[in-house]
């Protein structure tokens, strides 16, 4: 892998958004859980008083 | 005076919002604080005499103000950047603002007492996953083998002795630490638990920067989120093995997987509420693998982990329901006690 991330969950996460890019279709939520609270990234935050959970997705 | 029941949250929370009008229902009185508004759409006064904190948090907007003696619960939701007047402070005027902006609220958090949902230093102390797995081995459950590294030798070695099968997960931010830099600054995305393969072999040279967090990948029947409530236990059945998209981690809401009600086994259902109260917490949301062979494996339990997806998918799993229950009935408790 040619790439100028030095940490490997950033090398893995550049592997990932790769594939994403590749793929035709654009991610979807399935019905029902749009709007199940998780507010995208520029809503979460790093918790820590709160716990580990982040809104990561869900 | 009723006490009433303090939320910590921010402006967009629906699980705030769902639950605020739920504890109205159930005759209590809900506060909130949207940390993302704080201070600039509150004032907040607190004066210390007696022997005592006493004094008042308003909401300017609407005037609603609480009192801090009137607090009889708080349900610590959500953590949010603070919010400040003046949008142009200097970084370090900025700085200095967010460090006294937390001293204060934990301050005045720390001196209430009151039923929490739950407590700032049970949440601290119940937020490292290395710990969990200890904890959860202790109790019976099964826990998969786990490295810490930043050697890529022991890495190959884990590998080799696990025949190659081997997770990577990101134990402190699954969004690689995307908030906490400017958006300019984003050089990725979030990062679900990823399988080791072959096809990452070249990338693994780069454990050497940080010691990374490897498991045991373990084959799965479906995947149980089992959402502690007070002493209420709340088990989800996830199908995350009928989409490729969810097969290591469910996490992917593309995927319309099958989520179903559970019953636990009375066993498994102890242990869950074991592990949660073993921290003084009041909410936990567990993450556990089923494999094929009905073994119940522990990966992490999330103090303050989401809901109400699953709520969203299985109803009869009434989670707003028995949370905003447990906290009007905790306000009550400290409302009898004084």
């Amino acid at each position: 892998m040619n790439s100028d991330k030095k940490v490997f969950a950033f090398k893995l996460a550049e592997k990932k958004e790769k594939k994403e890019e590749a793929k035709t279709t654009k991610w979807k939520a399935r019905e029902g859980v749009s709007v199940a609270g998780c507010s995208g990234p520029d809503a979460r935050v790093d918790d820590d008083w709160w716990g580990a959970d982040q809104g990561y997705w869900c | 005076m009723p006490k009433r029941v303090l939320i910590v949250t921010k402006r967009a929370d629906l699980h705030a919002d769902i639950v605020s009008t739920k504890i109205a229902t159930a005759g209590g009185n809900p506060f909130r604080l949207n940390l993302d508004e704080f201070p600039k759409h509150f004032a907040l006064t607190l004066e210390f005499a007696r022997g005592r904190w006493e004094g008042e948090l308003t909401h300017l907007p609407t005037g609603e103000a609480l009192s801090v003696s009137d607090i009889g619960a708080v349900w610590m939701r959500k953590k949010a950047s603070f919010s400040f007047l003046s949008a142009d402070l200097s970084p370090q005027e900025q700085a200095y603002a967010e460090g006294e902006m937390e001293h204060m609220l934990f301050s005045m958090l720390y001196s209430l007492d009151c039923y929490w949902m739950s407590h700032p230093v049970a949440l601290r102390g119940a937020s490292w996953k290395g710990e969990q797995l200890l904890r959860a081995a202790r109790l019976g459950f099964c826990v998969p083998p786990s490295l810490v590294t930043n050697r890529r030798g022991d890495v190959d070695a884990f590998r080799a002795k696990l025949d190659g099968d081997i997770i990577f997960k990101a134990l402190s931010s699954p969004t690689l630490a995307a908030s906490e830099v400017a958006l300019e600054d984003r050089s990725a995305g979030s990062l679900p638990t990823t399988r080791i393969t072959d096809e990452h072999a070249a990338a693994l040279d780069a454990v050497v920067e940080l010691p990374c967090f490897f498991q045991q990948h373990v084959p799965k029947r479906h995947e149980l989120r089992v959402t502690v409530i007070g002493d209420r236990v709340f088990a989800a059945r996830i199908d995350s093995q009928e989409d490729p998209r969810t097969e290591t981690d469910y996490r992917d809401f593309s995927a319309e997987i099958r989520y179903a009600a559970e019953r636990l086994p009375p066993e498994v259902e102890r242990r869950c509420l074991e592990l949660v109260h073993s921290y003084g917490l009041n909410y936990g949301a567990i993450d556990l693998i089923v494999t094929p062979g009905g073994e119940y494996v522990f990966l992490e339990n999330n103090p303050g982990g989401q809901f109400l997806f699953i709520e969203e998918l299985v109803p009869e799993l009434d989670m707003t329901g028995a949370l905003a229950a447990c906290l009007v009935q905790g306000a009550r408790a400290r409302e009898r006690a004084t």
